[in-house]
């Protein structure tokens, strides 16, 4: 049973640029498990070194957030749709900013 | 990677910049990658979820809020990639304004970037835009190099 996994743009660098796969697996355990055999640069982006998915990772199954159904065991049929979707977040800091090459031009 | 974004787009996020202050403004930019040079077709302004998000996976200290913080909500960032899809662009960039800031990096900004979009940032003092900058993470994610915005 194939089910199409959503690549954000961040991470296609390690799909080979595909913006989807089509991969099997009735979990979402098994549909990443064979994603990352298949691109396996994907892996330290989703795992950290226990092998639990980042926190800044998250999964859906269709609209829903796997933390709020069943986790990895969450259960897929044909035609679910699985998404990465990376957290985003920025802000200034008060205590310094950081390296960079110094070389940033004005917008205008 | 040379980066376009038209006169109107900027302008739209200043907008945004102006009207969040002192609260930090966020968003998306979509757009296509055309020979070799990425081009904004669209601005997607989403609503700060530093403080509303059900899932915020960032260390949130106790003087955090949307003045110095923005986060956007995954369900966000979903309906806005499926959007952008259906009319055949991507996400490839993500702004947020340095209220009373310079448009520089934070290190919370480096540390929790993604590799391969453009970090844009707004100066906005006392409420006004003021200097936009935009930023990508370098490969091994020491630091943000510069990206040359080129107005169109």
């Amino acid at each position: 049973m194939g089910v199409k996994v959503i690549i954000p743009t961040p991470l296609r660098q390690y799909t080979e640029k595909s913006d989807s796969v089509v991969v099997e697996g009735r979990t979402v355990e098994e549909v990443l498990g064979n994603l990352l055999s298949q691109y396996g640069d994907l892996r330290k982006h989703l795992y950290n070194d226990d092998g639990k998915l980042r926190s800044f990772v998250n999964i859906y199954r269709n609209d829903e957030d796997i933390r709020y159904l069943d986790r990895e065991k969450t259960a897929l049929k044909e035609n679910d749709v699985v998404s990465i979707v990376p957290s985003i977040a920025g802000g200034r800091d008060q205590d310094g900013l950081v390296a960079v090459d110094f070389l940033g031009r004005r917008a205008q | 990677m040379a980066f376009e974004i038209r006169q109107q787009d900027v302008e739209r996020i200043h907008r945004h910049g102006a009207e969040t202050y002192p609260s930090e403004c966020c968003g998306f930019l979509l757009g296509r990658e055309q020979n070799g040079q990425r081009v904004v077709l669209e601005v997607a302004p989403i609503q700060n979820a530093w403080q509303s998000s059900e899932n915020n996976p960032y260390e949130i200290r106790p003087e955090d809020s949307t003045r110095n913080r923005s986060l956007v909500d995954p369900k966000d960032y979903l309906r806005i990639d499926r959007e952008a899809r259906q009319k055949g662009m991507d996400i490839i960039s993500f702004y947020h304004s340095h209220p009373d800031h310079p448009a520089r990096p934070s290190e919370f900004d480096r540390k929790h970037a993604v590799p391969f979009l453009i970090y844009v940032i707004l100066a906005v003092e006392k409420g006004v835009p003021r200097e936009m900058t935009a930023w990508v993470l370098s490969d091994d994610g020491s630091q943000f190099l510069s990206e040359p915005l080129r107005i169109a």
